[in-house]
């Protein structure tokens, strides 16, 4: 499938409508290691039949992200449990295991992002996750994320009682958000604290 | 009004960039003349990951080409370093 058929392309990663041969794919990548316990199913195993049936639950709009360069899925988007009265609907996103370290991947979830203020009138968007999971990506209230709510030891995972975090992000944040300039590349960001702790160190050194 | 410039960020030496490599990828042993794909394995997914990062330290797009130049780890500690004092010629 050639990627420039889809309207939702970027400079490394590509979206588009979900198939029947990617729910093997999705399957084995919420079924297996420690995302089984911390993702969607928490630890139960759904038949395959009630699996693909649960992957569109109160799905509005649901992508594959994949690779640019080699075709490979990365991941994917959904947008569910949506609230057209009162503008708002939900987030989830999925970076397969081999993929979560590699930060281009998330210009997938910025794509689905952009797609979502433009093909519904949401105000907000929400994002429900666990406290393991947040602290992960809590990095994302840079990015115009805001924690609205915890509920404090709501949830029984990995063997303890775990803290559910709501975030949200609004239209204007978003906006607000593309127009600031952040680096994206994870591993250039590690490199500017490098850099920016031997300026500290020099600096102590020269007073 | 003129505003305090932000003093440039040194740029990292290369034993210390080579540990940041390697921790970021979770690679084993690395060094300068470690071979990206032969040594390493690094995949294309990975390589795009590289291309990211120089394409922001370049603070502007860079031809795909310019991955398929790039063979060995000093060759990134070259354009990380090519590109950190075009960009800040004080650094």
């Amino acid at each position: 499938m050639n990627p420039s058929e889809y309207p939702l392309v970027g400079r490394y990663v590509y979206l588009r409508p979900i198939e029947n041969r990617d729910y093997e794919v999705i399957q084995r990548s919420e079924l297996a290691g420690t995302t089984a316990l911390l993702y969607r199913h928490y630890g139960t195993t759904p038949s395959p039949d009630h699996f693909v049936s649960s992957l569109w639950s109160g799905v509005l709009a649901q992508y594959m992200i994949c690779s640019i360069h080699s075709n490979a899925p990365l991941g994917m988007a959904t947008c569910y449990g949506a609230d057209m009265k009162n503008g708002f609907a939900y987030l989830a996103a999925l970076i397969f295991a081999p993929y979560r370290r590699q930060a281009f991947v998330h210009e997938g979830i910025e794509l689905f992002i952009s797609y979502l203020w433009r093909a519904f009138p949401f105000r907000k968007l929400y994002a429900e996750t666990i406290e393991p999971n947040f602290s992960k990506f809590s990095s994302v209230t840079d990015i115009g994320w805001t924690v609205e709510g915890r509920l404090s030891d709501h949830q029984f995972v990995n063997g303890q009682y775990v803290d559910k975090v709501i975030l949200s992000l609004t239209r204007e944040h978003w906006s607000e958000r593309l127009t600031a300039s952040s680096p994206r590349s994870g591993l250039l960001e590690r490199v500017r604290t490098l850099e920016n702790g031997s300026s500290i160190l020099e600096n102590r050194n020269t007073t | 009004m003129m505003s305090a410039a932000k003093p440039p960020s040194p740029i990292l030496g290369s034993e210390c960039f080579v540990r940041v490599f390697r921790e970021y990828f979770d690679f084993g042993y690395v060094d300068l003349g470690s071979r990206l794909a032969e040594d390493l394995a690094m995949d294309s997914i990975m390589m795009v990951e590289l291309l990211l990062f120089l394409e922001e330290l370049a603070e502007r797009p860079l031809p795909d080409q310019l991955l398929a130049e790039i063979k060995v780890v000093s060759d990134i500690f070259h354009y990380y370093q090519l590109f950190s004092s075009q960009n800040h010629p004080e650094a």
